[in-house]
């Protein structure tokens, strides 16, 4: 039993979601758009969320889109994280976002809720932020609207109060083009928060991307992280040393590991990404 | 639109039947399930954090962690509890592979594993590892829960 006095209302289109939206902090309400809800519960059995009514964005077609269409891939929001491996439009995505929680929790967990959690870690984000043509379609008060991933992402995607997410999308060409290795390393089970994931892609150019979480309090990629990793004149390891040098932030010490073991791990997993990654044909 | 503002009567599939049964708004379908109205105590409170999967019930098919639902959104859906099995060869599978000690995570076990077995596609032996991560057994009985739902499942890797 959830310790909060919640209203429940289930939304069956994008304008009935943002009408009911207003219609409810208008009566001075506080309400939340609720996805797979294992984050809104998790916080509300705490206390740690202050809301009273939740609008269920599952039911909306839009959000459950899940598709390959004129060379775009588009991934609904409310897919939840085993709808995006069993069907495997993008197999970064796939490899990046089955590494979420556990089997039955993805079951659970919506792509959107993963994009827009409030935890740090969000992994199903990295291979948005290492593509350029990523977009975000976004509900609001004033329409909706397509942005581009790199607008609207400043260490989290800045989405206003009343705006949800629909779907978000990325070029064909751009998604499956490179080659890729996806790694989520934990402290000792196989099922916790990362330490560090690490996200690289190499291109048929051999230019390196790289997106990190787990490494401080939001995911992120940078070109200079990029460019360093795409310096092929120096070995792997060189290159992730490097790359080490010009993180955004420095690596955050927790319960799961030490700054220092962080930049341990990250430094190792990186050079063994790049290897894998040019070694093999 | 569903609404549920206030404790209000809905009817559930439950095992195959209707069941009316009043609900808050707030309620978790773990408590639904475990109370005075339809008595089902095979899901177990365990963690009641999405963690342990001893709560672990269908719907649709699909397992799920009871504590992390809110029965309002499974309306209109199936949802199946260990008490709905009925003599499934999971269970037997677990008593003749003695898979289990102090029994409290068995039943959110045995509805991953039958959820697996049920699965289209034929499961290899990582699939099945990946899926028993979800629950967690504190007497440490995983090998021969592992044997069970093993048993039960066909193997897309045999010859």
């Amino acid at each position: 039993m959830i310790p909060l006095s919640l209203r429940y209302y289930r939304a069956d289109s994008v304008d009935e979601a943002l009408e009911l939206f207003h219609k409810i902090s208008h009566e001075h309400g506080k309400p939340i758009f609720y996805g797979g809800g294992t984050e809104i519960l998790t916080r509300a059995r705490v206390q740690d969320i202050d809301v009273d009514a939740v609008i269920d964005l599952k039911g909306i077609p839009a959000l459950k889109i899940h598709q390959d269409k004129g060379g775009r891939l588009e991934f609904g929001a409310a897919l939840h994280l085993t709808d995006v491996a069993e069907k495997n439009l993008w197999p970064l995505l796939t490899a990046t976002a089955d590494r979420v929680a556990d089997h039955t929790s993805r079951g659970q967990i919506t792509l959107g809720g993963n994009l827009l959690s409030i935890l740090p870690y969000r992994e199903a984000i990295l291979p948005f932020l290492i593509s350029d043509s990523a977009t975000a379609r976004v509900a609001g008060p004033n329409g909706v609207r397509t942005r581009p991933f790199s607008e609207l992402f400043d260490e989290t995607l800045r989405l206003s109060p009343g705006e949800f997410l629909i779907s978000a999308g990325v070029d064909q060409d751009e998604a499956l083009g490179p080659r890729f290795k996806s790694r989520k390393m934990t402290r000792i089970d196989w099922i916790d928060y990362p330490l560090v994931t690490v996200v690289v892609t190499r291109n048929p150019r051999g230019a390196i991307r790289a997106a990190f979480s787990g490494w401080t309090t939001y995911p992120f990629s940078s070109p200079r992280i990029d460019r360093a990793l795409s310096d092929g004149k120096r070995s792997p390891e060189e290159r992730a040393k490097e790359a080490l040098h010009h993180m955004p932030a420095p690596a955050v010490s927790d319960i799961h590991g030490s700054r220092e073991y962080r930049e341990f791990v990250t430094e190792y997993t990186l050079a063994g990404m790049l290897r894998e990654l040019e070694d093999t044909p | 639109m569903k609404t549920l503002t206030r404790p209000e009567q809905v009817t559930l599939t439950i095992n195959g039947e209707g069941r009316d049964v009043v609900i808050y708004p707030g309620e978790t379908l773990l408590y639904t399930l475990r109370g005075d109205a339809l008595g089902l105590t095979g899901a177990k409170p365990g963690c009641e954090n999405g963690d342990c999967g001893a709560c672990t019930v269908l719907i649709d098919n699909i397992p799920t962690k009871s504590c992390m639902v809110l029965t309002a959104e499974v309306e209109n859906r199936h949802v199946t509890t260990v008490e709905g099995l009925e003599d499934a060869p999971i269970q037997h599978a677990f008593v003749d592979n003695s898979a289990f000690q102090c029994g409290y995570c068995t039943s959110g076990f045995i509805m991953v594993g039958h959820a697996l077995s049920q699965h289209a596609d034929a499961p290899d032996d990582s699939r099945v590892v990946e899926w028993l991560r979800s629950n967690i057994c504190r007497c440490t009985g995983y090998q021969e829960i592992y044997d069970a739902v093993r048993s039960v499942c066909q193997d897309s890797t045999a010859p």
